[in-house]
């Protein structure tokens, strides 16, 4: 990593308030389908790889670029780098990408996409982030792994 | 009426599957998988069986597998950047004879060629090697080819003669052959608009199916001087398709995706340039479907994927 930070003072967005339950979500006879806000609460912990703030208050991930459709079990995030050219978006897509693949059931196909117009080379980073082939590849790389685990602890 | 009937389901693997290849035989089958292990699956009593286990070879994900022609050797290649070759003992034990080492990272795939002097592998690294046995239990790389400007995902020989096929994420299909004691790419195929996942040839090698990321099927046909698409199938999987095979009993294509569906293809019997789907098996897991192989001698097809199983379907048209 480099010793200078790409972006140094980046804007700082305001953190969401804790999850309000409702009765019905608190009664355990009652099914509660996956929700964009339950999505959105997995990943707005993840600390950035070269700042000591959440991804949410960066404003990297936003509760309104989750989408989760549960009959066909997709679930689609769009995240946005700081800054158009930054180095770490690939890294940080591929830490929400792990997150997910640890939380949520199996059933569920999960792309992590970045904010169209967002970055310089946005279709490069999202067909790496889409081919699972070189994620679990990533995965298998302990360095990489470690630095990903690093941004995850604590996310929730 | 088209019906694609699960005969079996094969639980051993701890992790997801990548790839299942029959022998050429077909009586025997090998999968290979993220759990590090390569295993051997046999008929008995009409009912297949995990009769082998090959560990301890290999660092990290076996990503695929392939027999010899005459089934007395089996290669693996992996994550860890080598290759296997396995050779098979009297007692139908097997043993690690040979492992070959040159690329610089994840290997992709291996593939033998049709009369076994040749073996092919490929990689994350960009190139494409191609091993030539000059012993027993001696291979020497007879070239390594650059042409490919991205990962690439698969190598196939041609059923007859000894033509190489190569895809890969730069979206392009690529043919080699032997040219004076040197081998080189005569001809690139485009068309595809994303990765190139997987390649298979039907069994007279004239024509030569792709699948892609772009979840589209394309067919290609040998005209003699180039190699033209003729049809172009999509609609068919919602999500990338990771493999294809080519039967060579029946002559249906069968396709595994992202979106669990396993499906077949079949020549039009009014068009032999024009494609159809017949058969479209949803959920024939409950993850992704990483691969499927045809069965060389009859009606059977071999899947697996990333819900850590492998399963065995006949095909019966009735």
């Amino acid at each position: 990593m480099s010793l200078f930070l790409e972006n140094a003072n980046p804007l700082i967005f305001e953190k969401a308030n804790k999850r309000e339950f409702s009765a019905d979500e608190m009664n355990d006879a009652i099914y509660d389908e996956v929700d964009a806000r339950e999505v959105y609460d997995l990943i707005r912990g993840i600390k950035d790889p070269e700042h000591p703030l959440t991804l949410e208050e960066l404003n990297v991930v936003e509760e309104d670029k989750v989408v989760v459709d549960n009959k066909r079990n997709l679930i689609t995030i769009h995240f946005t780098p700081t800054i158009d050219h930054c180095s770490m978006a690939t890294l940080i897509g591929l830490t929400i990408v792990v997150k997910l693949l640890r939380c949520l059931p199996s059933r569920f196909k999960i792309d992590v996409r970045i904010t169209e117009g967002r970055h310089a080379t946005e279709e490069a980073i999202n067909k790496q982030l889409n081919d699972k082939e070189r994620v679990s590849a990533a995965l298998e790389n302990p360095n990489l792994l470690q630095v990903i685990n690093q941004c995850l602890i604590g996310s929730l | 009426m088209m019906s694609l009937e699960l005969i079996q389901e094969l639980d051993g693997h701890s992790d997801r599957v990548w790839c299942a290849r029959w022998n050429h035989s077909g009586q025997l089958f090998a999968s290979c998988s993220s759990d590090k292990t390569i295993r051997l699956w046999t008929r008995r009593d009409n009912c297949w069986k995990c009769d082998c286990e090959l560990i301890d070879a290999h660092q990290r994900t076996v990503r695929s597998v392939a027999f010899s022609r005459c089934d007395r050797f089996l290669a693996s290649c992996s994550f860890d950047a080598t290759t296997c070759i396995w050779d098979k003992r009297e007692d139908d034990s097997w043993n690690c004879a040979l492992n070959l080492e040159g690329h610089e990272n994840e290997c992709k795939s291996v593939a033998w060629s049709s009369d076994g002097r040749f073996l092919a592998t490929c990689s994350r690294d960009k190139t494409v090697w191609i091993w030539e046995r000059v012993d027993n239990d001696e291979f020497e790389c007879a070239s390594v080819l650059t042409e490919h400007t991205q990962d690439v995902k698969k190598v196939l020989w041609h059923p007859l003669e000894n033509i190489l096929a190569s895809c890969s994420y730069d979206n392009t299909i690529k043919l080699y052959h032997e040219e004076d004691d040197d081998w080189t790419c005569y001809e690139t195929l485009t068309a595809h608009e994303s990765t190139v996942w997987s390649i298979a040839f039907n069994a007279s090698g004239d024509k030569l199916a792709s699948c892609s990321d772009d979840k589209t099927v394309r067919i290609w046909k040998n005209s003699g001087v180039k190699w033209l698409c003729v049809c172009t199938l999509s609609g068919i999987h919602q999500r990338a398709i990771y493999d294809i095979s080519w039967s060579h009993v029946n002559g249906l294509l069968a396709t595994a995706s992202g979106d669990d569906s396993i499906c077949i293809i079949k020549e039009d019997e009014t068009s032999s340039d024009d494609y159809i789907l017949v058969l479209r098996r949803e959920s024939a897991h409950s993850c992704d479907v990483n691969s499927v192989d045809w069965n060389p001698v009859e009606n059977l097809l071999a899947s697996c994927g990333d819900d850590n199983s492998v399963k065995l379907w006949r095909f019966k048209n009735l």
